[in-house]
């Protein structure tokens, strides 16, 4: 696991991780299998990431957790 | 040491270095506002101890609604905002004031001091009326 310099700011600290001798990390892998195709997404997902680590800090809510899984974009209430 | 116990090394990534040196200035003052919309939004909700369901309640909304608005992605409308504002009883402004920064303005220290010299003198700030008053003792410490 590694600390990704470019979002590890004042509200949090964001890791990926690096597989084997692999010289990148799989957030590295991702970005470069859909920079081109979705560059936008992929733009918006860095930015949001770095005002994660600087301004906001990790939320819960930001995220979807069961994303792909029945029922994942229903509230869910405290 | 434990292999887990050890800090994750730090990494800098070249590719996202490059992505982000790039992102247009307005997608950065979008992504911001909305981020920092969603954040005030779920703190305030938070602070009156609502649920977002009970939020929901509040605002006639469905309570996926309030996912929306709070997974700091949503593009609100000024109708939107007026509706939360009127909700929260707050003005539309307010919702996108910064929260004001936690400041702690009383710490309680104590510092065991031994073997000082009779002529060195030490001043004891206090600070819990918020002035920068310093009372000068004369060390009496043997």
């Amino acid at each position: 696991m590694v600390e990704l310099r470019q979002f590890s700011g004042r509200k949090a600290t964001i890791y990926s991780v690096i597989l084997g001798n692999d010289n990148a990390t799989l957030l590295d892998h991702f970005v470069q299998e859909n920079a081109i195709k979705f560059e936008y997404e992929v733009d918006y997902i860095m930015t949001s990431l770095r005002k994660m680590s600087n301004v906001t800090g990790v939320r819960e809510k930001f995220f979807k957790l069961n994303e792909g899984k029945p029922g994942d974009g229903k509230a869910q209430s405290r | 040491m434990n292999d887990n116990d050890k800090p994750a090394r730090k990494y800098s990534s070249p590719l996202i270095k490059k992505i982000l040196s790039e992102i247009p200035p307005i997608m950065e003052l979008q992504v911001h506002t909305k981020m920092t919309l969603a954040a005030r939004l779920d703190d305030i909700i938070t602070a009156r101890g609502w649920s977002n369901g009970e939020f929901a309640k509040k605002v006639n909304k469905n309570p996926s609604e309030i996912s929306k608005w709070l997974s700091g992605t949503h593009n609100f409308t000024i109708d939107t905002l007026a509706e939360i504002a009127l909700a929260l009883n707050m003005s539309v402004a307010e919702l996108f004031a910064p929260e004001p920064e936690q400041v702690i303005n009383k710490v309680h220290v104590i510092i065991p001091v031994k073997n000082v010299e009779q002529s060195v003198r030490y001043i004891t700030p206090v600070t819990a009326d918020g002035n920068s008053k310093y009372y000068s003792h004369a060390s009496n410490r043997k």
